[in-house]
């Protein structure tokens, strides 16, 4: 009998083939997304769920231990010595946080807790095979990691986005990685993966684009979304990749200024043009974020109009699913996509739509993505003027965009054959045997 | 009034109360001649002119007599009732005021020895004797025949015989089992018929004594009630609804089917008009109306008795209530209401103006096909009277129900100009013209003005629910084109939205649901009004409330309860607290005293908890059996329906809970209440409280959750037996009452803080830029940035988060102090950013770069290895501290510091 797999976070539909596959390979499936598990049930696939493995002792456990944690740090803290060791060359980052970062402290360890214990227990009651997560960024992915490599279970993070480059990141933790093609390998290994725990897979997330039917016709894309068929039709997609508020500032200027520089040169390029957008879709569904109320959405329609571009459609659907994005991009005719870092890219060009790249030096990271991938870069607006005018007009332009495009597919998203979740579940079999 | 102790000692337990109207003369003699010596009388005076008060004053010399005044005229049973109700022996025996008694000290004595089993309902003097010019004709009634006989056959014999020998006159009853049984003032005839009835069907058991002793002394002449000349249609028609009254009596203690019920008052009829020349037509109305038809008099008397009853339908007893309901039933669109309102229109252009009030008095604006313009008329009368303000009022009426009436406008205009309100005027006019259109302006000589500020304000409210509208609309008329919409599907909405500048959403429900997740609001400045039951439900949530101007509501504790549900509510939309509003004209004062009557008012459904009210009428009855309670208003849950009937048998409430169902008039139900009774578990306000206190009548609330941040402490209980005790006790203040009600809740204070939130959120409202200088910091979240500031209008502190859209600014955001709209633009907020930015004084490469080496040093400190270790794993080290924004906050903070 196949061992237990924990697939912990898998939070997206477009996940859940890795999961049916190794279920019908004969691994048992471990959740902990109740929405997920029932979307797997209802394609007939079982599932245990993580909580089976929480009892009510573990919540108050936790809760009893943070509350330990709480007077222990508030008795320790003023002894000598104790504090100083929180210096920084920017001072003293525990009093500069002051009661909120202690709060989040608190509330991280409670819930590390419990989990640290839940785990322990799924191990004591079940033949584990391996971990399996969509990412190993927070606290409790990472306790959860830890606690199943000190038990010698094997651990696979799957890449959801393009690495950073080795001068701002620091060298991985030790599990393993399942990356979306051999660039991604690469940068990971500059960053020092050994290439013991460096697999290359290609993007399961992916796999549906590759399906016919969420391939349709410009003609049918445009008609499905109610878009005249005749006019050409410009995506703007927007992006916060980094994922944390020290660079937003940096973000949030380049997007601004973005804005009014696509405005800009849409106007110029094409006059008849019409513009899709779609938000980064954390900007509805994080909290703070919701969609735009019909006053602001008038405010912002009214000030593109004052660039003579009519906003033909916004989309502020709440998913990351590729699939749900696929006749958007099959409808326009060209994506700009604002930075040179977004996995974005690869998604229109696996769709075969033409991409120019703002190529921002304001945003902090290295590009990942460079005109030999079949992509335009603008610099400026006389830049993306040109790339506009070029991609609508000229099709000897498309078609070197198109092959160039096609040569550097399988090397960002591996195999460019939309079978990356096989090859997850083999790597699963691999490592768990 | 003389105390027990100047009275009697033989009789001391039984007074004779003597209700009097402008006819003195008669006591005068008898009291002369002796004939009261030794019988102690209270003199009750239906506030008759000072003179006569003066004489009958004098009278008080005599020993034994004694007198008390209404202030008001209120016919002879109320009169009777006034001087019983002050009496301090237990028993009494009622005489006319031209009337005398012999024997008194033995009737007396034994009627209080007889009266002493309580199974005994009365005690009658033995026989009545007719007196015509000063001689006594002999006996008129043997009343003998009476002794022995019970309530119920008694009551049988009143209805079918229609004779009762006067037994009111000279009968001994009890103080408090008749009191709660007099009849109202709408009876000037039959009044002691209605009492003796009802005396009998409340104990139908009860025995009927006769007194061996005593003689009642009753005079004949022409100014007698009763006398030929006196009777009218009017008193006609009341004796036939006396002999009603006795026959639904009758029908509650024994089988009395429909068409013997008008054998019975055709059969009265008859008497009548053989004794006085008429009723035979006034029955032909009775009888066409308690049989469901319309009726259609075509004599004198058919259409006086017609009239008279749908003057007076609101004060017809209760045990007419079938014919009550019958003349509700009467639409305005009759012919005979129609042309109420042509003739007084007639009779105004006459130049008649009290011909034109009388004419208009035979209907009402219920009753009318269109009450504006019954409006205009009335407040043409009002305005011949030079009562402005009356005929303000009567045109602000007809143009709620319909804002472009041209007379109603045209009228309005006038009377602005009159009182000097030249820029109301200004409006009314421009409405004027946009009413009756260009052409028709210009032959009737009007110019529109130019630069007239006439805000539309369209109060959009789902059907059946603008109980609570027309007065606020009615009081705005002249100050903004307000217009109700009652809507029913999105279209309407729509339509609303289109026709005004600000949309008024009167309740938080599906209308603004809907809407304000459309884009019709876009250009309006859009207020909800919200009362208390949306606040437990889904659909503030539901709101898009970023495009809601504000949000008022009638409750304090409405906001914290709304706050609770969705936090933020108050950085989303302006929350305004305005009190509900009486009209005080509407509910005029009255001083009152402590009493009986108990009124409960409004749907009766679980939250009313009327269970509460039966049990603490179960408590008062057990004090005194006149405590009775009348609840005006209908079941929304059948079963509750069930569960009330049933317990108020079980409780043996019967006879002291009296269902009038619902009443559109509240001031005249509440008119001879002495308290309002609230047991609801929770309420947002409860109009009927104020309501009643308007009128000086005591309130009685239970402690619901917030009820002390409305109602005064001492009205408020606890405990049934907290209730009991405010209503039994003498602490009675009318006055206070009323105070408290204009102090807190009157209806001028609410609309003036409804026309300054119409003015703050209007949408040509400034909007005004939030400048660099005015923004104290920018805290970057994920997606999107908190700012905090200072408003541009009032300086006081702001603090919101900037919605995007693609990384773009949008949106405004509303100060909550003074209401400015405040934007940020674009270039603002990059400014604003790049501050934020340089704070760091690295780029963002470095900073990223720094931060992951401090955090790396950070969970590697001894303290964390030391607490934060779980099953042999150090937490700390788990924790990636360079995606955690507090502690990005605090290399921020110290950079800050640092620079």
């Amino acid at each position: 009998m196949k061992p237990e797999v924990l697939f912990f976070d898998f939070a997206y539909e477009e996940y859940l083939g890795i999961v049916e596959q190794a279920v019908h390979r004969g691994y048992g499936a471990i959740m902990n997304q109740p929405p997920m598990r029932e979307a797997l049930q209802a394609r007939g696939v079982q599932s245990r769920a993580f909580s089976d493995f929480a009892t009510k002792d573990d919540l108050l456990s936790a809760s009893r231990y943070k509350e330990q944690v709480a007077h222990a740090l508030a008795a320790r803290i003023g002894e000598p010595g104790v504090a100083d060791g929180f210096d920084s060359t920017r001072g003293n980052l525990l009093v500069s946080g002051g009661r909120d970062l202690v709060h989040r402290v608190l509330n991280m360890a409670e819930n590390q807790a419990g989990l640290v214990r839940m785990m322990q227990r799924l191990l004591d009651n079940t033949q584990l095979g391996a971990v399996v997560m969509r990412s190993c960024l927070s606290a409790g992915q990472r306790t959860i990691a830890t606690v199943a490599m000190k038990h010698g279970i094997p651990v696979i993070e799957l890449s959801h986005g393009n690495p950073d480059h080795p001068d701002v990141s620091p060298p991985p933790v030790p599990w393993h990685y399942a990356a979306l093609g051999a660039r991604g390998a690469e940068f990971m290994r500059m960053r020092g993966l050994p290439d013991s725990r460096l697999h290359v897979t290609g993007g399961p997330h992916w796999d549906d684009l590759y399906l016919p039917a969420q391939r349709p016709s410009r003609a049918e894309a445009r008609a499905s979304l109610g878009l005249p068929a005749g006019q050409p039709l410009v995506l703007v997609t927007g992006s916060y990749a980094t994922g944390q508020i020290l660079t937003f500032a940096g973000h949030a200027q380049s997007l601004i200024r973005n804005n009014a520089m696509i405005a800009r040169a849409l106007g110029s390029a094409c006059k008849d043009a019409l513009l899709a957008m779609r938000p980064h879709p954390g900007e509805s569904r994080q909290d703070p974020g919701r969609p735009p109320t019909s006053r602001e959405l008038s405010s912002f329609q009214k000030w593109l109009a004052g660039f003579g571009i009519e906003l033909a459609h916004l989309d502020y659907s709440y998913t990351t699913l590729a699939r749900e994005k696929a006749t958007l991009f099959r409808a326009a005719d060209l994506v700009i996509v604002p930075d040179r870092v977004s996995t974005i890219t690869t998604e229109a060009m696996i769709l075969g739509v033409p991409v120019i790249l703002l190529d921002n030096p304001g945003i902090a990271f290295t590009p990942f993505y460079g005109e030999a991938d079949g992509v335009c870069l603008a610099r400026n607006e006389q830049d993306l003027e040109l790339a506009i005018r070029s991609i609508l007009r000229d099709s000897d332009f498309r078609t070197s965009l198109e092959t160039r495009a096609a040569q550097a597919l399988p090397d960002l998203n591996h195999g460019d054959d939309g079978a990356a979740s096989t090859r997850v579940v083999d790597l699963i079999e691999q490592l768990a045997a | 009034m003389q105390t027990p102790s100047q009275r009697p000692e033989t009789s001391a337990r039984l007074t004779v109360v003597m209700h009097t109207y402008e006819r003195p003369t008669f006591l005068q003699r008898d009291i002369r001649a002796g004939r009261w010596q030794g019988v102690p009388l209270l003199i009750s005076d239906d506030a008759s002119s000072a003179a006569v008060q003066e004489q009958l004053r004098d009278l008080t010399a005599h020993p034994g007599v004694s007198m008390v005044a209404r202030p008001e005229n209120g016919g002879p049973a109320q009169a009777a009732a006034f001087g019983v109700s002050r009496l301090d022996s237990p028993l009494f025996a009622l005489c006319g005021d031209d009337d005398y008694l012999m024997g008194f000290p033995e009737f007396a004595r034994e009627a209080s020895t007889l009266l002493e089993d309580p199974g005994v309902l009365m005690v009658a003097m033995p026989q009545l004797h007719l007196v015509v010019d000063e001689v006594v004709q002999g006996v008129q009634y043997d009343r003998q025949s009476l002794d022995g006989m019970t309530g119920q056959q008694l009551l049988r014999e009143l209805v079918f015989g229609g004779e009762m020998k006067a037994l009111q006159a000279g009968t001994a009853l009890r103080r408090h089992d008749a009191l709660p049984h007099f009849a109202s003032s709408l009876f000037r005839t039959s009044e002691d018929f209605v009492l003796i009835c009802r005396m009998c069907a409340s104990n139908p058991g009860g025995v009927i004594r006769t007194a061996r002793r005593g003689g009642y002394y009753r005079r004949k002449h022409a100014a007698s009630l009763s006398h030929g000349s006196n009777m009218d249609s009017g008193r006609l028609v009341v004796n036939l609804v006396a002999q009603l009254v006795g026959a639904r009596l009758l029908q509650q203690v024994e089988d009395l089917d429909e068409p013997t019920v008008l054998g019975l008052l055709r059969q009265r009829a008859q008497v009548l008009q053989t004794a006085y020349g008429g009723g035979l037509e006034a029955m032909g109305v009775l009888e066409s109306l308690l049989s469901g038809h319309q009726p259609d008099p075509t004599s004198q008397e058919g259409r006086e008795a017609f009239d008279f009853l749908l003057t007076n339908q609101d004060r017809l007893p209760l045990e007419a209530a079938t014919l009550r309901q019958r003349l509700a039933g009467v639409r305005t669109s009759t012919l005979s209401t129609t042309d109420a309102v042509q003739a007084a229109n007639s009779l105004l252009q006459a130049g008649d103006v009290q011909g034109a009030a009388a004419a208009l008095r035979k209907t009402s604006e219920q009753d009318v096909a269109d009450p504006a313009a019954y409006y205009a008329i009335q407040a043409q009368i009002a305005w011949s009277c030079e009562a402005y303000g009356s005929a303000v009022k009567s045109l602000c009426r007809g143009l709620v129900h319909n804002p472009t009436h041209a007379e109603c406008l045209h009228l309005l205009a006038q009377v602005a100009l009159a009182v000097g309100e030249e820029a109301a005027a200004d409006r009314l006019r421009n409405r004027l013209i946009a009413s009756i259109g260009p052409e028709e302006a210009r032959r009737s000589g009007l110019e529109p003005s130019p630069n007239v500020d006439d805000l539309r304000v369209a109060f959009i409210v789902s059907e059946g629910l603008d109980q609570f509208l027309t007065d606020v609309i009615r009081e705005l008329v002249p100050h903004v084109d307000a217009r109700k919409f009652v809507v029913s599907k999105p279209s309407e909405i729509q339509a609303a939205a289109d026709w005004a500048d600000v949309c008024w959403f009167e309740w938080c429900n599906d209308p603004l649901v809907w809407a304000s997740r459309q884009d019709l609001l876009r250009n309006k400045a859009t207020i909800c009004r919200l009362h208390r039951y949306e606040t437990f439900t889904e659909m503030p949530m539901q709101v898009h409330w970023e495009n809601v101007d504000a949000l008022t509501v009638v409750a304090e504790h409405l906001i914290d309860l709304l706050q609770a549900r969705i936090p933020g509510l108050e950085k989303r939309t302006l929350i305004r607290h305005i009190p509900n509003g009486v009209d005080l004209e509407r509910f005029a004062f009255k001083e009152r005293e402590a009493g009986f009557e108990i009124a409960l008012i409004g749907y009766l459904h679980g939250r009313k908890n009327p269970q509460m009210a039966l049990e603490i009428m179960r408590k008062l009855v057990d004090r005194d059996s006149r405590y009775r309670l009348h609840v005006a208003g209908k079941f929304q849950d059948p079963a509750l329906k069930l569960f009330w009937n049933h317990k108020i048998e079980r409780l043996g409430l019967t006879d002291h809970v009296v269902m009038h169902g619902w009443i559109s008039d509240v001031a005249g139900f509440l008119e001879d209440k002495q308290y309002v009774l609230s047991a609801s578990l929770h309420e947002s306000f409860g109009y009927t409280i104020a309501e009643g206190m308007a009128q000086g009548i005591k309130p009685v609330v239970h402690h619901f959750p917030f009820a002390a941040q409305m109602w005064p402490e001492e009205v408020l209980f606890d405990t049934v037996d907290d209730a009991v005790s405010m209503i039994t006790e003498s602490r009675y203040d009318s006055t206070a009452y009323r105070q408290f009600v204009q102090d807190q809740y009157s209806l001028d204070s609410q609309i003036r803080q409804i026309r300054a939130l119409i003015e703050a959120v209007r949408p040509d409202r400034e909007v005004m830029e939030l400048a660099m200088t005015a923004i104290d910091r920018v805290s970057p979240r994920l997606i999107n940035a908190q700012v905090d500031g200072r408003c541009p209008g009032c300086r006081a502190n702001l603090s919101f988060q900037q919605q995007t859209i693609a990384g773009q600014p949008v949106g405004r955001m509303r100060c909550n102090a003074c209401a400015t709209t405040v934007h940020v633009p674009a270039d603002t907020y990059l400014q604003a950013l790049s501050r934020y930015e340089r704070s760091a004084r690295l780029s963002p490469k470095d900073a990223t770069a720094e931060i992951r080496n401090l955090s790396r040093n950070w969970h590697r400190h001894p303290l964390w290895e030391e607490l934060l270790s779980v099953g042999g794993v150090n937490l700390a080290e788990c924790m990636e501290w360079e995606i955690v924004p507090e502690f990005t906050q605090a290399f921020l903070n110290a950079s800050e510091v640092q620079s």
